[in-house]
């Protein structure tokens, strides 16, 4: 087991030096100095923004250095100032990361949870109705813009019935409740934001288990567990169910990048203080040093979040573990 | 014909058809503001209402059909272009070229999409055509890997054995050849590609990022509607629907193409 870590840690290195190269070659898409009158005349494009750019990245070395000094910074993950209160990058993303990372696992948590829950339920008889609202269920998951689901959401248990606050992540008098009233009012803020975020994922996730069900039921070592004469039910969830899971990990895994891109849209819209919201901020404020720290974030979440599947997969899954 | 394949093919086929001929569909302008006619509900006169501004919300709509599918189609064919041409030197030469440039892919996927998208954004200028630049520079990697896998398994087939001894060169055996034979699940692939690329559009739009007002589209139609919310539905209710039914429209294309194939 420990070896199959150490080679995976030792796979990441190459992804570690490409994401820094990647986003060395984001910051030099920068615009050029302001020249022409209509680019002069925008707001977007700042000279002073600019101006700092140049400054942080010491973009008048040469190109050698720059790199360098970016593999350091990335390295160190000391990003410099941000462009709007000049607080450390570092230390604003620290403040927010646990709201986010704690979003994403609930709603990883979620999508696993009733995945497996509708899977099994579709796989248990393929082709009924149950199974044929579920396809659909799938087919308009997967169409559906989280932002106007989020809009309507708001609109109807919010503005409409009331029953749901519609932004922030707590109450005005949140410090004088007591801890129930607190996890109630948590509760109360979050869960719109959660059923958004599961829901592509969910959608995706559930026909996956599905398919993977349906296609193990077809192996001799099933056909030999019935001819022992073992019920369906112990059949599907004691034999088929955990064989299906397998792959399912990786899958969660790889969708790791779709749940933290998706926390800009809904942090956003729900006013949730995460580092979705965050990146919005700076992308709208062009505040370069926090959209570069977070692009960087945020590859390394995601490789962590896949290191994390693959060690998942190997302890449950011998074959990989002992795998050259 | 399946069922899915059918309805999605109507779907496409009807909303090219309002994007392609929207001025004959109304006598708006989309861009005409009349305060005095602001926000008023659907009626005969404007079919889906008026927004704050007093544009009519049908013809902004269907001109935004054209943004949308637009930028969802261009995009793919740049995400494709390039998918194809880093898939097929990885999958025909093989060696070094193949080692990197699937890294290169690896690395690419290792970025949230958005965080890479409004990173991109946030540096360029917000036109359409950078939206559609972006998106596809963005969202080429799994065509190269499709491309990859379909022309590793091709290569070594008997057709391409009797090119290579009749002197074909590299390059025509790889067009000529290779790439007709692996169309079917790239054509696939792009069309389910749309439906992403439309939804990130809306997305990018909606948050100010993407297609900039006064120019109609869904997304930011949607994003002007969040000051009505609770006063004027149509305005949060129809674009949203048109992005899900648009895309659910090609995801069912490709779908069915792809269950028609086999």
């Amino acid at each position: 087991m420990f070896t199959y870590i150490f080679r995976r840690l030792l796979g990441m290195l190459p992804l570690l030096f490409g994401i820094i190269t990647i986003s060395f070659m984001v910051i030099h898409l920068a615009p050029g100095k302001p020249t022409t009158l209509s680019e002069a005349m925008n707001p977007k494009v700042s000279l002073e923004a600019r101006e700092r750019l140049e400054k942080l990245y010491g973009l008048d070395k040469p190109l050698p250095i720059q790199y360098l000094d970016w593999s350091k910074k990335v390295l160190t993950l000391n990003f410099g100032v941000s462009f709007i209160d000049n607080r450390p990058v570092i230390e604003k993303i620290w403040e927010r990361l646990p709201l986010t990372v704690f979003i994403n696992a609930a709603s990883l948590a979620l999508i696993l949870f009733f995945g497996i829950l509708i899977g099994l339920n579709c796989a248990k008889a393929p082709g009924s109705f149950y199974d044929r609202s579920m396809n659909l269920f799938v087919f308009i998951g997967f169409a559906m813009p989280g932002f106007w689901l989020s809009l309507l959401l708001m609109n109807f248990f919010g503005l409409h019935l009331r029953w749901l606050p519609i932004s922030g992540l707590t109450s005005l008098d949140f410090e004088y409740y007591n801890f129930w009233e607190k996890a109630l009012d948590l509760a109360k803020h979050l869960i719109l934001p959660l059923f958004v975020s599961c829901l592509s994922g969910l959608a995706g996730i559930s026909r996956y288990i599905r398919q993977n069900i349906l296609e193990i039921l077809k192996t001799p070592y099933i056909r030999t567990a019935k001819a022992k004469g073992l019920s369906d039910d112990a059949l599907l969830k004691k034999h088929a169910l955990p064989n299906a899971l397998l792959p399912v990990v990786t899958i969660l895994g790889l969708s790791i990048p779709g749940l933290i891109g998706g926390s800009v849209i809904f942090e956003s819209i729900f006013a949730l203080p995460g580092v979705g919201r965050l990146f919005y901020e700076a992308v709208m404020a062009r505040d370069y040093a926090m959209i570069m720290a977070e692009l960087v974030m945020g590859a390394g979440l995601t490789l962590l979040g896949n290191l994390f599947a693959d060690i998942s997969y190997a302890y449950v899954d011998p074959r990989i573990r002992y795998k050259k | 014909m399946n069922s899915k394949l059918l309805s999605g093919a109507i779907i496409i086929s009807l909303l090219s058809v309002i994007a392609i001929i929207a001025p004959l569909l109304t006598k708006h302008n989309p861009a005409a503001i009349t305060v005095e006619e602001a926000l008023l509900a659907p009626s005969l006169t404007h079919l889906l209402g008026t927004d704050q501004l007093g544009r009519d919300l049908f013809s902004r709509m269907i001109y935004g059909a054209r943004v949308s599918l637009l930028v969802g189609v261009i995009s793919v064919g740049i995400a494709t272009l390039i998918g194809l041409f880093l898939g097929s030197l990885a999958g025909f030469f093989g060696g070094a070229p193949e080692g990197l440039i699937m890294r290169f892919t690896d690395i690419m996927l290792c970025f949230p999409a958005f965080f890479l998208i409004l990173s991109a954004a946030a540096i360029l200028e917000p036109s359409i055509f950078n939206i559609m630049l972006i998106i596809g520079l963005t969202n080429w990697m799994p065509a190269a890997r499709l491309v990859r896998a379909e022309i590793l398994s091709l290569k070594e087939r008997e057709f391409i054995l009797a090119a290579k001894a009749m002197g074909v060169s590299n390059f025509r055996i790889i067009i000529r050849h290779l790439i007709p034979n692996a169309l079917e699940p790239i054509i696939v692939n792009a069309t389910l590609g749309i439906a992403g690329a439309i939804l990130l559009e809306s997305s990018l739009s909606f948050l100010g990022l993407g297609v900039q007002p006064p120019s109609p589209s869904w997304g930011n139609i949607l994003a002007e509607s969040k000051s009505t919310l609770g006063v004027a539905w149509w305005l949060a209710l129809f674009p949203g629907l048109s992005i899900l039914l648009t895309v659910l429209g090609f995801n069912l294309l490709g779908e069915g193409l792809r269950e028609h194939k086999e």
